[in-house]
């Protein structure tokens, strides 16, 4: 038997015996003893062939007696690497292997088989050795790559978990600036580095995950790892060597974890992070599918960690020494029963050596080199959120990064939690194109990356593969508040009363109130309207009717810019006269600072973190309230509808639209109440057999004054259809059946019905064009439309476009008349055709936006505006906002003649208001567009009005 | 309407009268101004007269024709009021109007109405915005207490809430998570009030066109995991544990803060295994069968998937019981409180198995039998009650000799009901055959089901459910006074079965004393009884042990024995 082949054997019987001594403790031992039992095997393996040489010898003159084994050279021998890593360990590795062991020259000739096998023994060695200096390597280049934290809570942290973990040796703390695993190396100087991200942890996780590595340098971790990765590379044929080291590894993670719990804390908190750690350093882990296929180490750690029952007890001094005593006595002899005289084993000169110890080890088990490899194909974005003005980081703020333009609106790819010092990372970002924002549920408007005022559009980022984008900063606007109280004449306070605060926006050119907040006062009369953005309000006040049982809220949060309306039944107050008479009254929105005239209401000006208060307002006095009567019967046999519905709608524009109504009875008769005097339309609807209401209505308009109105009919037209044809011109990718003709009143009254039938369940939508493009618009009756073509499903892409992007309205013609242009009026149903002619444009218009000193302007707003004689033409704009260089590009532009407007700050959609653009016209830049034209212009943008 | 006009030309023809009196403040006897002050008919409750009170609290009606009125009051802060009226939500005490009748010092005490307000936290001191805060009541059914809102509110950005126009009472305040819906939200006035239509016609919620200028909509800032229990104050997800915040009068307490943190919970995996097949639960075409959690807030209901019977939920780190709800199966598990995932957790679900009962009638001999047994049913009721799609376990008809036998029982607690004499969850009139039965005891072997309830294995009980049926209940008459003497009417009287039987929910008893002070109770089984007559009593409190223990010494002893009727003359507890 060989030398080799004996100690090789020996090592074998040294670790099975330590592998069956921990499979006899099994459980009932803490990971920490565990650990200690394979190290102490692996040492004694180490310790094999000069425990043989200092024993007494057994002869046994089986073997050869030759120094040819002496295959480890010195050729081998690597310089160390310059970093202090290697500075750390080069005493650590000399004390461990006597120096005469690395000058050894090699006996060369002849080459026997054993020869040979020793030189593959020895090229393993080299090779398992290697693996380890470039895993050094890399460590080094980590430690050069990182900053030291010199933070003083960091500090402060570091200082006070030595003493309780009793670390009486000098610790460097470093940060790294990628997404490494929390690791720590060393043995007499030993570093922790932290990933990148750990400035932005909680101080429970910053807490839990140096414990963690602290834990590895009280355990003298660095020193046991180096004699593993030894016995490995000298070991490698012997898979039970490989066997003891990764247990040696995972029992050291366990037995930090234990370490880390018994100093107190939440198993399942600590889990909780750890399993956050794996997540964010490695973002495309999915931990159900890897656990599902492999129970990885990651699993039973924290099974191990959420184990109620497991030992968490640190090896005691007398326990270490027990365990030592015990192996070495088994190792001895061994050693002893080894009987062939030894020529000294050669070990390589080790100059240096290295020990990564992940804290976190995801279940592919990010290596080093790994997280560094994959870094390069990935981006990272990292930055801070912070209070705009103060500068106060903002911690525990959510941050998404979201791709754009978006694939699918949610879940956005990235998210992530801000820090205590508001800092936020996002590693292995796939490269790409991304909008960053930031959100808060307790008050705070959301801070988009780029935006040029809080509550706007911000810029596009651009990710590229192997890039850092760094120290983004996302200020958060607080929104602002307007308080006060609601009186009425006496100046009593009035309690639930709604209030409300409205705001303006463009709809088609048209300036339009909607309701942004709805609230209710209390019983002093005091209200609160918040989460506003900045921007003007008007602020209206109504009670409302206390007897009731719901009142109405409305609260969003400040980023959801819906448009809302709200309709409601007039509340009646009745009031004693002095004379005993009751009179019936009902109270009018009064708009701040105390006015039913919206005409005369003031607007409230509320910037970021304005908290405007007092700002009260005295109801005006109710106003009577008068009635409504009459009959509806059907217009075409004279008959009485009953159940049809009666509404009388104010002529007053307002987004909280108070409607007397009443239903017709049998007799077809209504009494509308609550009608205060004015000017309404008064329309009835539906009844008789209908399930659902066409949109055939009847309707009278009516002014309301002194007195009840009495005697009124109104009569129900019949419902007719509206046949139409799409016509497709050119080629293009349009989904025939996606294509709806959108009808819309003209003026359009919110609270009437929709001009045309719904379709009912269970019944084919005729307005679905069938392949030859016919349709039928059904259930309409005669009176003013809008019309319109819109694709069904189409997401939004900038501007008021309602077709995809290269085709657009060309025409929608009724016979002779131009639907466009002059509306559609029916009085009946037509004889014509609706033809509605889609065509397509590969017309593009690129440039760029830059000031009058020539610089660039990122996210200014581009608007290609039709000549004066379409600017009816709504779906004829196109508005999109410049990128980080100011470049901007439209596509498949209608053909026609245009002027292009670079504005730096705009309110969206006010380009379509003819009297806005009056003032502009001399700035716009003027093209014509043909179907193929390849326009580029240089736009000199139109500065902010202050 | 033309025989109405008549009545009413000819009642005026007989001459009018007049009424006149004071609204005063309840305490100081402050006037009250500008109060509404109305006449309603007393038959169908519609307001005849109208009339403000004045400066000095004065209010005065003239030319009132002849009839019953009721006189009542309404002024904001105030608890609206009808003259005599005790307690919340009864009706006040008629006035008669002859002709030509001047009736003075009608004194109306108006009670002023109570605030509650305070601060919604987070775990950092952070306001809480838009969670939904409510002033609960609570009802007692079956002997637990349940709070229901009674007024709600949503939180501001400072976090702060004020729920007011409480009439004056016990309270409970609780606060709900955020709700971040698409759409408004409303918060209720007052549930006191019959549910009027709600004035709101129709909302429109539209995206605005698409803008260029708007920024990026964000997900949810709450991350999907979060999930919230209603906390109660102090501080306490358990209802039971929340504490009773007395407001009197004019009250306006504050500082009534509450921290509403997330709760933590656990995942709990599993697939639904029919228990007659021993495999995954086949799916009911059409039909996803849920898996609900007791009490619903800990957790959401979950769909089990239709292929693979497998269930995913979230449910609290407290004990939790999940319950199946499907249309022919059932099944329940019951989980110890934990921190940790579950996983691969068998939900078996069966049919149920069937057991036997027989009802006795006391004294008759079983053989001979009672045609009138084949009149009642039995049923089981989970205990605590839970939506369920499947009807509860049933007895079908009895034999006339009383055997009959529960389909489709389950595992779990349950209470049994015989309609229509012992009913648990609603009233059932009693025909008159059977006027004189009474449950006297439920035994399954050695356990008094009407004490413990029935508790049922996996297994069926081995001896059979007996329940005993007594015929000679005893009867009480009687009437309520005041301290001077005087008729108590409109008071609530309660016969409350004697400190060692008052678990059995089954025994308590109320009625309202008429218009002379007197009252009947009939069908009381024989046993130790104690009698209270409160003048105004909020519920069925009484079922509250904590309440009658503290009322024990106004009660009166009484013992009912077997066919006995007893007259009874009570001193009304007033008001606090």
């Amino acid at each position: 038997m060989s030398f080799e082949l004996s100690v090789m054997i020996r090592v074998a019987v040294v670790l099975i015996l330590a592998g069956g001594l921990v499979l006899i403790l099994r459980n009932r031992v803490s990971a920490a003893t565990r650990h200690a039992t394979w190290t102490i095997g692996l040492s004694a393996t180490l310790a094999l062939p000069i425990a043989s040489l200092v024993l007494p010898k057994l002869d046994l003159p089986v073997l050869p007696r030759d120094s040819r084994l002496e295959m480890f050279s010195n050729a081998f021998t690597i310089e160390s690497n310059t970093a202090p890593v290697t500075a750390v360990f080069v005493p650590a590795t000399a004390a461990t292997l006597p120096a005469s062991f690395s000058q050894r020259s090699t006996v060369v000739s002849p080459w026997t088989t054993r020869q040979w096998f020793l030189l593959a023994w020895s090229l393993g060695t080299l090779f398992v050795a290697l693996r380890s200096l470039i895993g050094a390597w890399e460590v080094s280049r980590l430690w050069r790559n990182s900053s030291a934290l010199i933070d003083e809570n960091w500090q402060r942290l570091l200082g006070t978990l030595q003493e309780s973990l009793a670390v009486h040796k000098p610790v460097e703390l470093r940060i790294a600036n990628g997404p490494v695993p929390p690791m720590t190396w060393g043995v007499l100087r030993p570093v922790i580095l932290m990933p990148a991200s750990a400035d932005t942890w909680m101080d429970s996780r910053r807490r839990l995950v140096l414990a963690h590595e602290l834990s590895h340098v009280k355990r003298n971790d660095g020193f046991t790892h180096i004699v593993a990765q030894l016995a490995c590379s000298i070991y490698w044929m012997n898979p039970l060597v490989w066997f003891a080291a990764t247990r040696i590894r995972i029992e050291r993670e366990r037995a930090c974890d234990d370490h880390v719990l018994s100093l107190g804390g939440s198993p399942s908190d600590y889990a909780d992070h750890l399993l956050q750690i794996a997540r964010t350093l490695n973002s495309g882990f999915s931990f159900a599918t890897v656990s599902m296929a492999h129970p990885s180490q990651l699993e039973t750690r924290l099974v191990a960690i959420l184990n109620p029952l497991a030992h968490r007890k640190t090896l005691s001094r007398l326990a270490t020494i027990l365990l030592m005593a015990c192996i070495g006595v088994l190792t001895v002899s061994t050693a002893a029963l080894q009987l062939t005289a030894l020529t000294p084993m050669v070990i390589p000169s080790w100059s240096t050596g290295f020990s990564v110890l992940a804290a976190v080890q995801a279940p592919q088990s990010i290596g080093v080199s790994a997280a560094v490899t994959q870094n390069q194909r990935l981006a990272s974005v990292s930055g801070s959120v912070f209070k705009l003005g103060s500068g106060e980081p903002l911690p525990e703020t959510r941050v998404e990064l979201v791709k754009f333009p978006a694939t699918t609106p949610n879940p956005s790819p990235y998210n992530t939690t801000t820090g205590v010092n508001g800092k936020f990372v996002f590693l292995n970002v796939e490269p790409g194109e991304y909008r960053l924002v930031a959100t808060r549920n307790d008050g705070f408007l959301p801070a988009e990356y780029g935006q040029k005022k809080p509550n706007v559009r911000g810029l596009t980022l651009t990710a590229r593969a192997g890039e850092a984008l760094k120290d983004l900063s996302l200020p958060m606007a607080p929104p602002g508040s307007v308080s006060g109280r609601i009186r009425d004449r006496d100046g009593e306070p009035v309690g639930q009363a709604q209030v409300q605060a409205l705001r303006t926006f463009y709809r088609e050119g048209q300036r339009m109130m909607t309701i942004v907040q709805s609230v209710q006062t209390n019983d002093f009369g005091e209200y609160r309207l918040f989460w506003l953005a900045p921007g003007e309000y008007y602020i209206t006040a109504k009670p409302v009717d206390t007897g009731g049982r719901i009142a109405p809220m409305y609260i969003r949060r400040p980023e959801e810019q819906f448009i809302h309306d709200e309709t409601s039944a007039p509340v009646i107050h009745r009031r004693v006269l002095p004379s005993g008479e009751i009179r019936e009254e009902i109270y009018e929105p009064t708009y701040f600072p105390g006015t039913s005239d919206f005409g005369t209401a003031k607007g409230v000006a509320v910037r970021s973190g304005d908290e405007l208060r007092g700002m009260d307002i005295s109801l005006v006095a109710a106003v009577p309230a008068r009635r409504i009567r009459g009959v509806v019967i059907d217009g075409a046999t004279g008959q009485p509808v009953a159940g049809a519905g009666v509404r009388a709608i104010t002529r007053k524009p307002t987004p909280n639209v108070t409607i007397p109504n009443a239903v017709a009875d049998p007799k077809g008769q209504f009494e509308i109440t609550g009608a205060s005097p004015g000017s309404y339309d008064l329309f009835a609807y539906g009844g008789g057999t209908n399930v659902l209401p066409t949109g055939a209505v009847g309707l009278l308009f009516i002014e309301v004054g002194a007195l009840d109105l009495q005697n009124l009919t109104i009569s129900l037209p019949q419902a007719f259809d509206l046949r139409g044809r799409f016509i497709l011109e050119g080629k293009s990718d349009l989904d025939l059946t996606r294509l709806r003709v959108n009808i819309r009143r003209d003026p359009e009254i919110f609270g009437m019905p929709l001009p045309q039938a719904q379709t009912r369940a269970g019944e084919p939508d005729r307005s679905v064009p069938k392949p030859d493009g016919s349709f039928t618009l059904t259930g309409l009756g005669p009176g003013d439309f809008r019309t319109g073509v819109f694709y069904m499903g189409m997401t939004t892409n900038g501007g008021s476009i309602n077709l995809p992007t290269g085709t657009y309205l060309k025409s929608l013609r009724l016979g002779t008349r131009d639907v466009l242009a002059e509306g559609l009026h029916l009085e009946s149903r037509p004889p014509e055709e609706l033809e509605v002619t889609i065509g397509t444009s590969n017309a593009g218009v690129t440039g760029s936006v830059v000031t009058i000193k020539n610089e660039a302007v990122p996210n200014s707003v581009v608007v290609l505006v039709p000549d004066p004689l379409r600017r009816y033409r709504s779906d004829l704009y196109r508005a999109v906002a410049s990128d980080t260089s100011g470049r901007f590009e439209f596509k498949g532009v209608p053909p026609g003649d245009y002027k292009l407007f670079a504005w730096d700050d705009v309110q969206s959609g006010v380009w379509l208001d003819p009297e806005f653009l009056k003032g502009y016209e001399s700035l716009g830049t003027p093209m014509r567009i043909t179907e193929l034209s390849r326009e580029n212009r240089q736009l000199t943008v139109i500065p902010a009005q202050k | 309407m033309i025989i109405l006009i008549m009545f009413l030309a000819a009642m005026s023809m007989q001459g009018v009268s007049s009424l006149e009196g004071t609204l005063m403040k309840a305490g100081t006897k402050e006037p009250v101004p500008n109060a509404m002050v109305e006449l309603r008919a007393d038959t169908d409750d519609r307001v005849q007269y109208i009339v403000a009170s004045g400066d000095d609290g004065r209010y005065a009606f003239q030319n009132v024709r002849a009839g019953r009125y009721r006189l009542a009051a309404t002024h904001t802060g105030f608890v609206p009021m009808e003259l005599g009226q005790r307690g919340a939500g009864k009706k006040g005490q008629p006035i008669d109007v002859g002709s030509n009748q001047h009736i003075a010092n009608l004194e109306l005490v108006m009670t002023p109405t109570a605030a509650i307000f305070g601060r919604i936290y987070g775990k950092n001191g952070q306001p809480v915005i838009k969670a939904t805060v409510q002033a609960l009541k609570p009802v007692y059914q079956n002997g637990r207490r349940t709070l229901t809102a009674v007024q709600t509110a949503l939180t501001n950005d400072l976090g702060e809430y004020r729920l007011f126009w409480l009439p004056p009472g016990q309270y409970f305040v609780g606060v709900k998570a955020p709700n971040w819906g698409t759409f408004g939200d409303s918060v209720t006035l007052n549930s006191s009030v019959a549910f009027s239509a709600n004035s709101v016609l129709g909302n429109r919620y539209s995206t605005p066109v698409s803008d260029p200028m708007s920024p990026l909509r964000s997900g949810a800032p709450a991350s999907e995991d979060t999930r919230y229990l209603p906390v109660y104050f102090p501080n306490t997800a358990d209802d039971q544990a929340a504490q009773q915040i007395v407001l009197r009068p004019a009250d306006n307490i504050g500082g009534i803060d509450i921290l509403l943190a997330p709760l933590r919970t656990r995942r709990v995996r599993g697939v639904v295994i029919d228990g007659e097949t021993g495999k995954p639960l086949a799916a009911t075409p059409g039909f996803a069968s849920t898996i609900q959690t007791i009490p619903a807030t800990d957790g959401p209901t979950a769909i089990i998937n239709q292929t693979t019977a497998a269930f995913d939920v979230q449910v609290s780190q407290g004990p939790v019981v999940l319950s199946l709800a499907d249309r022919a199966r059932t099944g329940r598990i019951e989980l110890p409180a934990g921190d940790i995932d579950l996983d691969g957790i068998p939900f078996i679900v069966t049919t149920g198995y069937r057991f036997a009962g027989q009802i006795l009638i006391e004294g008759i001999d079983p053989s001979i039998g009672d045609p009138r047994l084949s009149s009642l049913r039995v049923t089981l009721r989970n205990e605590p009650s839970v939506f369920a799609l499947t009807p509860p376990p049933e007895s079908g008809v009895p034999t006339a000799s009383g055997a009959f036998t529960i389909q489709s029982a389950t595992a779990g607690l349950y209470r049994v009901n015989i309609a229509p004499i012992l009913n648990l969850a609603t009233t059932v009139a009693v025909p008159a055959a059977l006027q004189n039965m009474y449950v006297k005891s439920i035994h399954i072997g050695d356990t008094d089901v009407m004490k413990d309830g029935l508790r049922l294995g996996v297994e069926p009980p081995v001896s059979p459910l007996v329940i005993v049926i007594g015929t000679t209940p005893g009867a009480i008459a009687g009437s309520v006074v005041t301290d001077k003497n005087g008729p108590a009417s409109q008071v609530t009287v309660v016969l409350a079965p004697d400190t060692e039987q008052r678990m059995r929910v089954d025994l308590y008893r109320s009625v309202t004393t008429d218009a002379t002070g007197r009252f009947t109770l009939d069908r009381i089984p024989p046993g130790e009884y104690k009698l209270f007559a409160w003048e105004s009593v909020d519920g069925n409190i009484w079922q509250d042990t904590e309440f009658i223990r503290a009322n024990e010494d106004m009660g009166k002893a009484v013992t009912i024995g077997a066919g006995s009727k007893a007259e009874i003359q009570l001193v009304v507890i007033p008001a606090k």
